[in-house]
């Protein structure tokens, strides 16, 4: 019984078909998720380093390098609830589209393939589904996310020399 | 007991294997309200003596006394808080940061030293900027003022919480010769009312003959020190 593999036992009316797509679903995720990530890290990274003579007049003013740290982080805060707000109000509108027209693939393949013929059960058009947890869950791991990944960049850029900051040498 | 004291500081760079001598033996005392400028020719060792002074950076040789502390030898926590309660700076570039209001630019720098109420804060920032002649420019970014308008700001800033000690690094380098006068009136003006502690560079002998006390950096040492009128 090959198909018994698939089957997680979490959740136990779920047929073999369902855990598949979960899966699957799961690893979309993670993948978008990550390039998620990557880009607030890029975000912030960039942020430090243009704004090295700022860090460095923060050290001139007397601030110590974990309270710039702290700057930084409150910024990423700030930022990431914007950024996850603006991304699920997007994903928002863009599943309200998918469950109420859905993705027409008779579009891109034209009439000629019908998939139920070679036993793919797939319809020619494909309906979103809302999955509210995910929303929420996308939401906050984009906030953690964006808090975690300012404190290296900016505990780099406040360790630096402040000299070399201020005169861009 | 003077406000600052220098005795045979030394600043040596190390650029890979060369060793670059930046100060070679400064001796330097200041008095409180003291309005000085060091002059000399580029790479004499002007800024690297005001950031030694200023805490930025410690010297290779020698000790440094300000207010009866002795700095060469502050760890990095003591050096940050010195700087914050005792040293105001003003930079050739003006570093203001640029999302925040000439207002919010001075009130930053006085919420650090947190012993003053809202109220308070607010009162004295605002009559700073005004001492300083940005009235009714206090809600504009740094992006909205002159170069001029800018050091103002900056002065304020660096004025706000009472420091002991102003350090101004080539502070009119940017301005043209007469906003240059301007700024340099209001230091002025400043050293007078507040009896704070001026010491700036410059290469502009206009800025310069302003000052009350001449000190020439030549090669990393004082080749000269005139006191003015
Ligand atoms: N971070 C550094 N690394 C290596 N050498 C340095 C460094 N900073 C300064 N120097 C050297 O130390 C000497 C003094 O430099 P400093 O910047 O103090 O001169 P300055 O009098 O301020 O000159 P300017 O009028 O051009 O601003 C110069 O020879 C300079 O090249
Ligand atoms: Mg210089």
């Amino acid at each position: 019984m090959p198909i018994e593999a698939y089957s997680g036992g979490v959740c136990s009316v779920s047929s073999p078909i369902v855990e598949i797509e979960m899966q699957a679903v799961g690893g979309i995720m993670s993948i978008v998720l990550l390039i998620g990530m990557v880009g607030i890290i890029n975000n912030i990274i960039l942020s430090a380093l243009e704004r090295k003579s700022e860090i460095g007049m923060m050290k001139a003013l007397g601030m110590r390098e974990w309270e710039i740290v702290f700057v930084f982080m409150v910024e990423a805060t700030g930022i990431g609830i914007f950024g996850g707000l603006a991304g699920c109000l997007l994903g928002f509108i863009g599943v309200s589209w998918l469950v109420n027209n859905g993705l027409n693939f008779t579009a891109i393949y034209g009439d000629w393939l019908d998939w139920a013929e070679y036993g793919v059960p797939l319809l020619d058009t494909i309906y979103g589904v809302w999955n509210y947890p995910t929303f929420s869950y996308v939401f906050f791991l984009g906030i953690f996310v964006a808090i975690v990944s300012s404190i290296i960049p900016a505990y780099w850029a406040a360790h630096k020399d402040p000299v070399e900051s201020i005169y861009r040498r | 007991m003077p406000l600052l004291e220098l005795k045979k500081v030394k600043k040596i760079y190390q650029q890979g294997k060369i060793e670059v001598p930046a100060l070679r033996g400064v001796d330097l005392t200041v008095e409180e309200g003291e309005f000085t400028t060091i002059f000399g020719p580029s790479g004499s060792g002007k800024t690297t003596l005001l950031n030694m002074i200023g805490c930025l950076d410690t010297p290779t040789e020698g000790e440094i006394n300000l207010n009866g502390n002795k700095i060469s030898d502050l760890s990095k926590k003591e050096l940050a808080m010195t700087r914050r309660y005792n040293i105001g700076f003003i930079f050739q570039s003006y570093n203001l940061i640029p999302v925040l209001t000439a207002f919010e630019n001075v009130e930053f720098a006085v919420r650090l030293i947190g012993n003053l109420s809202e109220k308070e804060m607010r009162e004295k920032v605002l009559n700073l900027l005004k001492e300083v002649g940005l009235k009714g420019k206090e809600n504009r970014r740094p992006g909205e003022l002159s170069g001029g308008e800018k050091q103002r700001v900056a002065i304020a800033r660096a004025l706000v919480k009472k420091p002991k000690i102003i350090l101004a690094d080539e502070p009119t380098a940017n301005l043209d010769s007469e906003t240059a006068q301007d700024v340099i009136q209001i230091m002025i003006k400043m050293n007078e009312e507040l009896g704070t502690t001026f010491i700036f560079s410059t290469h502009d002998p206009q800025v310069m003959e302003k000052a009350r006390r001449f000190i020439n950096l030549k090669d990393g040492m004082i080749s000269s020190d005139k006191r003015g009128k």
